[in-house]
């Protein structure tokens, strides 16, 4: 009796709380939407989107449809997705590494992705091959970092994969800053720097089917793993001693991770915070526990990104680099949630 | 069910810690381990438990060699309470628990209500169960302790290795988790745990096995190993052993270390 009061309020509280998260999603959505050069109100917004999903006709201008579906909206939605998607990696990764400061770069996947998008650009490849190499050198990257982890066995295997991590990280960063020196300053560097802050113009309805397989890939193993992921955060002694399969487990979390930032990362750019900065918050509202973690981090990461993506276009004339908001905006809030959450990791 | 060591070598790759180290252990059984700092105790517990490899020697359950068995056999044959640590991410003692029952969770499921309902029974066992829903990594020490040996039941384990379970109890948690060590024994549980302090071995343990220098010097039942003489030789202290009579009129050995003779050593040995 007592036990389901318990857990009924329990059920409450986090009802709640994703409640909370939902709506304030949903109205930065519709903001996102109505903001930008050409403003649209929100009973034009309203009306358009009613008008779309029932299918009767409008009388709006033209105009507004194509800056509502065609501009905003698969930039709308990759900033959902993107962020959802490099919150739960590094929420995953920081869970199974044990350590709060890790984020989903931890392998080696953002310098990977660098490098492949650099090459792209130095071999004026066109958008789909940066992207294309972006992914692949990812992927590729995290591999090698995880091949040395299983040769060099006799180390703490979480530990050897870190440093593993760290070298290959920054012998790629090295070859990204010879091809910089390399690359023609006036057509390809300026191009280079902007990836490497990440940005999400231009992207394209075909851009966002093309990562939404892979994350999907991702995520789904993630959550079906839930309660292992759990049992792996004490270590890989314990976990093993309750029945985890911890080599095998800890092979399908990284690669289902790794396929979601690789994916997220291939579009986007490098943007860094969102890895380290949601799973804090999203641990701080609703605790560690990963069958609410990881939704809370999917909406979390997708609002954090929105928002942030939303103010990079209409603060100023010009676009504002996304790595670079994030880390003004990021800075000051990991900060706050490092004050307020003074006992949560230790 | 009848666990026995054969032959154990165990370490890591280029160090050996241990070798020969045979004893065997049958259900309802309480096996004490005793040895200094440093001997190696937690190193073979863990061999034993298949976390690491061996390096000469077999561990067998009923005369099968456990060295293949999956993780979550293993899990279900031992239950595990390491030395207590402090937790990483703040989970509630609840969910620490209910992690002992992943063994017997399927691999994409969470824990049922029949999970709950068995953590729930061990924190009431324990007495930790108006700590259910306080984060793990601010509950003291001993709570910990008792948090993890209620995780280890959790498993329905048929051997309990217990690495130091004492070490960060007060003296009545101590008592506790002795008594509850019996009454599992009696429960027809294999019990093996180590500990600093042979007078626990009199209380709870039928046999003691003593670790010195990377053998087993002495495997037996508890009267006829801990002896002044083998004290002296592994912990390189005087003991006296007493018998005294409790108010119900049984019989009890403890150990009384003996000082004075133990800084006449000293005083002989600067000289």
């Amino acid at each position: 009796m007592d036990q389901q009061k318990k857990k009924s309020s329990r059920f409450r509280s986090d009802a709640i709380r994703f409640g909370l998260a939902i709506i304030c999603l949903l109205l930065l959505f519709l903001i996102s939407f109505s903001v930008g050069r050409f403003p649209v109100t929100m009973s034009e917004l309203l009306h358009l989107m009613w008008s779309k999903i029932t299918g009767t006709p409008n009388n709006l201008p033209g105009a507004i449809e194509t800056v509502v579906f065609r501009v905003r909206g698969p930039r709308v939605l990759a900033s959902m997705v993107v962020g959802g998607a490099l919150a739960v990696s590094g929420a995953v990764y920081q869970g199974l590494f044990r350590n709060p400061l890790v984020s989903p770069d931890i392998l080696g996947v953002s310098s990977g992705a660098a490098l492949g998008a650099v090459l792209g650009i130095y071999f004026s490849l066109g958008m789909v091959g940066i992207q294309v190499l972006a992914f692949a050198v990812g992927l590729g990257a995290v591999a090698a970092v995880y091949l040395i982890g299983t040769f060099l066995r006799h180390h703490d295997p979480i530990l050897t994969l870190v440093l593993a991590g760290v070298v290959i990280g920054t012998l790629l960063s090295s070859v990204v800053g010879l091809i910089k020196y390399l690359a023609d300053p006036y057509n390809q560097l300026p191009a280079i720097t902007f990836w490497l802050l990440g940005s999400l113009t231009g992207i394209t309805p075909a851009d966002l089917w093309s990562i939404l397989p892979a994350i999907a890939a991702g995520l789904v193993p993630l959550y079906l793993l839930r309660w292992r992921i759990n049992v792996m955060t004490l270590g890989d002694e314990e976990a093993q001693a309750l029945g985890v399969d911890t080599q095998r487990i800890r092979l399908v979390v990284i690669a289902a991770a790794t396929l979601m930032s690789a994916a997220a990362v291939s579009v986007s750019g490098i943007i860094g915070w969102i890895g380290l900065l949601i799973p804090h918050f999203a641990r701080l509202l609703v605790g560690p526990d990963f069958a609410r973690l990881l939704p809370a981090a999917v909406l979390l990461g997708a609002g954090y990104l929105l928002g942030v993506d939303t103010l990079a276009r209409t603060i100023s004339t010009i676009e504002v680099p996304l790595g670079v908001l994030t880390a003004f905006i990021g800075t000051p809030f990991f900060i706050w949630v490092l004050a307020v959450s003074h006992r949560a990791w230790r | 069910m009848k666990l026995s060591v054969e032959n154990l070598a165990f370490g890591y790759r280029r160090h050996l810690v241990g070798k020969d180290v045979s004893f065997t252990l049958d259900a309802g059984e309480v096996l004490c381990l005793l040895g200094p700092n440093g001997v190696g105790k937690t190193t073979l517990f863990k061999t034993v438990l298949g976390l690491i490899a061996p390096l000469g020697g077999a561990v067998m359950a009923d005369g099968n060699a456990i060295n293949r068995w999956s993780p979550q056999n293993l899990a279900r044959l031992f239950g595990y309470v390491p030395q207590a640590q402090l937790g990483f991410f703040p989970f509630t003692v609840r969910e620490v628990v209910l992690m002992g029952r992943t063994a017997r969770i399927g691999l994409f499921h969470t824990p049922s209500s029949r999970d709950i309902e068995v953590a729930e029974g061990l924190l009431q066992l324990l007495g930790i169960d108006s700590l259910a829903e306080r984060p793990y990594t601010e509950v003291s020490g001993g709570e910990r302790q008792l948090a993890l040996i209620a995780r280890a039941l959790a498993q329905e384990p048929q051997v309990l290795v217990m690495d130091e379970p004492t070490a960060s109890l007060d003296f009545g948690n101590q008592v506790r988790v002795l008594s509850e060590i019996k009454t599992l024994a009696s429960h027809g549980i294999a019990v093996i745990l180590s500990t600093h302090d042979p007078d626990q071995a009199f209380l709870c343990a039928q046999r003691v096995a003593i670790l010195h220098r990377g053998e087993l010097v002495h495997c037996g039942p508890t009267e006829e190993v801990i002896t002044p003489a083998v004290l002296r030789a592994v912990y390189g202290v005087e003991v006296e052993i007493v018998q005294i009579e409790s108010g119900a009129g049984e019989k009890h050995l403890i150990c009384l270390p003996s000082f004075a003779r133990l800084r006449s050593d000293m005083v002989s040995d600067s000289s």
